[in-house]
């Protein structure tokens, strides 16, 4: 069913996209912002997906002084991220659709493409443009060989490593230097794996997850390889160094140091086995961190609860540390009857004290530099994260990353599976193989859009 | 003796079928009944169920209006196909006209063309129509009324039109000879005669309108979302409520269950009498 719909609707955008293109004048946004007057007593629509505990009524909350402030009304309605792909390009491409909407950093090139977007180039000086933001998330704001910029960065995540502070020291090992390099990463969970017995080293998910790229990636980058060449042209993902990566992660599973029965589960369901005390060492974004005083939060087991630390990833060969910085932006409708009060939600949204009680609420990171800094200074295991952040990196900001993507992650999770003894058998040339179907087929879909 | 061996062994397998049929459901039942963190740690407690998920299923989706949403189109797309079924199969089935075995084809020719094929000027249409008139299809509560109904006529018409063969013609020629006209006749007569196929229509078209989500996920955005778009709001990227996706599927299994039973009766009637003639 979920492919025929996503045939279908792949349908529908393409054919909508090909006879879209007249009568799109409808709203100017060059027209100057500043100064403008808001329109009180207009309702202003927001889209957003399951972020938080109580994701419609927490966001509703979170804006009610900006209705307070300009009496413009907020209706905040929820997506689901099943379907939030297919509505929000939809709406870009019909027209239909409301005036704020969320979007997840990867996407944003793909619905900006659509060209049902305002471009806010021109506004966002008003909150500090780039140097407002870290280079890694800024980037998610725009598209490669392209000017504009097509949203604004809402809230941030970047992945780090959870350990368990009890286990590492019966194994003996000091946090301090257990995740330093590559080498250490699996010194520690060796030495977990021999004196630890009763907790499993190390776990990450399979092809279930929608994450699983960004949870290879980094090794790859780590090990000098990249997901496509500087010039996003190519794809670079079956070269020596990104197979090195990749390899570096098989070679886990199999001398036993990771779990394999994680690599059915998929990202959550992965947490879920740290946070209940089946897996000592585990990478993972800073949601978690939030939920670890939350009582109610009963996936917790007592000693896992009690004894969580953080480190920042390890660094590779090349000497530098890489983690994936991902998270949300917000994209402003084209047909928007109301450019200026969406923007200022947007701004209002953006503001130092909201960011950092939105991203608080959702156990994550404030997007702007200024909050992100205060957040991190709030404890140790914050500070890790925000340092992963401030080196952050994300995919090459093209249009059709979204469906590369989904085609090396097919790949990595076959070798993965093979590594687990599952399918074909785990070997150089099994990876190289899988690696080299990979570019291929991203090589073809980079290709389709340059004729 | 070993005839009775045999029966003996059949009704055991009867039985083991059975089991595997409601396990899934039985499945969905305790989950629901547990907490988050005994679901993610595989640790059923079955002793000590708790209610907790049913309770906060309601705060954290939107629950109640997905259902009401669901309730509503469905219930209502369900009537009108049988309704018009019910009036089309009534004339194929007793009157000779022209083009009525052209009109048969048709009908089930509709069926060949898979429904995926209609989104896409369903939805354009849709969107014109809510751009440049005043007329409301997308995102309401009649425009997926109009959607369901459309889908399930065709079929409806088939089923009820062989519910009509069925009925002998004495019984309407004899209310005709007693002073109703031929509308009288097809409500007062033929209609109750026929009321195991009009629930049989009814619960199809309703279960088929229940589980949809193709449709429903490109036609809506706020106001008519059914279930199946509401109840994967239980799934986040950061966090997951399995124990409350679990209540939820159980809350939502229940009015078809109900549904279910209290048309039983009529429906094994249905059925089987569907058999026999097609």
């Amino acid at each position: 069913m979920p492919k025929r719909l996503a045939v279908a609707v792949a349908a529908t955008a393409l054919a909508l996209a090909a006879c879209g293109g007249e009568d799109n004048s409808s709203t100017d946004n060059t027209k100057a912002a500043q100064g403008e007057a808001l329109q009180k007593g207009v309702t202003l629509t927001l889209w957003t997906m399951p972020n938080s505990p109580q994701p419609k009524e927490d966001l509703q909350k979170m804006v009610a002084p900006f209705t307070a402030k300009t009496g413009v009304k907020v209706d905040v309605q929820e997506v689901g991220w099943d379907v939030q792909f297919d509505r929000i390009r939809n709406a870009a491409v019909a027209g239909e659709g409301p005036d704020i909407t969320q979007a997840g950093t990867t996407q944003v090139p793909f619905f900006a493409a659509l060209g049902g977007f305002m471009d806010l180039s021109d506004r966002v000086e008003e909150i500090g443009g780039k140097a407002a933001y870290a280079e890694g998330i800024w980037n998610t704001t725009q598209v490669q060989g392209q000017e504009g910029t097509w949203a604004v960065p809402w809230f941030t995540e970047a992945r780090s490593i959870y350990y368990r502070k009890d286990v590492l020291e019966k194994a003996g090992v000091d946090p301090a230097t257990a995740f330093q390099d590559l080498d250490s990463f699996k010194a520690t969970l060796q030495a977990i794996k021999d004196k630890v017995p009763d907790i499993e080293p190390f776990g990450a998910p399979g092809k279930k997850a929608y994450d699983l790229v960004h949870q290879v990636m980094p090794f790859v980058w780590d090990n000098g390889g990249a997901e496509l060449s500087a010039d996003a042209k190519q794809s670079t993902i079956n070269s020596p160094e990104s197979q090195a990566g990749v390899e570096f992660m098989g070679d886990l599973i199999t001398s036993g140091l990771f779990d394999k029965s994680q690599l059915e589960r998929d990202g959550t369901q992965v947490e879920n086995q740290f946070k209940g005390g089946r897996l000592a060492v585990w990478i993972g974004g800073p949601w978690v961190l939030g939920s670890i005083d939350r009582a109610e939060d009963d996936t917790w087991s007592e000693e896992a609860r009690a004894n969580v630390g953080v480190a920042p990833m390890p660094t590779g060969p090349g000497g530098k540390a890489y983690t994936f910085v991902g998270g949300s932006d917000l994209m402003v409708f084209k047909n928007t009857k109301y450019p200026n009060e969406a923007w200022a939600l947007v701004k209002f949204l953006s503001s130092d004290q909201t960011q950092i009680d939105y991203a608080k609420l959702l156990g994550m990171f404030p997007a702007r530099l200024d909050p992100q800094q205060q957040v991190g200074d709030s404890s140790e295991n914050h500070k890790a994260f925000f340092q992963a952040i401030q080196s952050g990196r994300t995919y090459a900001p093209i249009p059709q990353w979204g469906q590369i993507e989904n085609a090396y992650k097919t790949r990595f999770g076959n070798i993965l599976d093979s590594a687990a003894g599952v399918g074909t058998d785990y070997s150089a040339a099994t990876v190289k193989s899988q690696l080299d179907a990979a570019a291929k087929e991203a090589d073809g879909l980079l290709a389709q859009s340059a004729g | 003796m070993s005839a009775r061996l045999v029966n003996r062994g059949l009704d055991a397998l009867t039985w083991l079928v059975l089991a595997l049929m409601l396990s899934p459901i039985l499945w969905l039942v305790l989950s629901s009944l547990q907490t988050d963190g005994q679901l993610s740690r595989g640790a059923y407690d079955l002793l000590s169920p708790t209610f907790d998920a049913f309770t906060r299923m309601w705060q954290s989706v939107d629950f109640e209006r997905y259902l009401l949403n669901s309730l509503i189109i469905c219930t209502a797309a369900a009537l009108c196909a049988t309704a018009f079924a019910a009036c089309a199969g009534y004339a194929l089935a007793r009157f000779q006209f022209r083009g009525g075995k052209a009109l048969s084809l048709g009908v089930v020719g509709t069926q060949l063309i898979p429904g995926s094929l209609f989104l896409l000027p369903v939805f354009m249409g849709f969107v014109w129509l809510k751009q440049n008139t005043p007329i409301a299809l997308f995102d309401t509560h009649l425009g997926m009324v109009l959607v369901y109904t459309a889908f399930f006529t065709p079929v409806a018409i088939y089923f009820m039109r062989y519910f009509f063969i069925a009925i002998p013609r004495d019984l309407e020629e004899a209310a005709m000879v007693d002073g109703c006209n031929r509308f009288g006749a097809f409500v007062k007569i033929v209609l109750p005669a026929a009321a195991p196929g009009l629930v049989a229509t009814f619960v199809y078209a309703f279960l088929f309108a229940w589980d949809e989500l193709l449709f429903v996920a490109a036609l809506t955005q706020e106001n008519a979302e059914t279930i199946p778009i509401g109840i994967r709001n239980f799934i986040g990227n950061y966090q997951e409520r399995t124990a409350q996706l679990m209540a939820a599927g159980v809350v939502s299994t229940l009015p078809v269950l109900i549904a279910f039973f209290a048309t039983q009766r009529w429906l094994v009637k249905g059925i089987t009498a569907g058999a026999v003639k097609g």
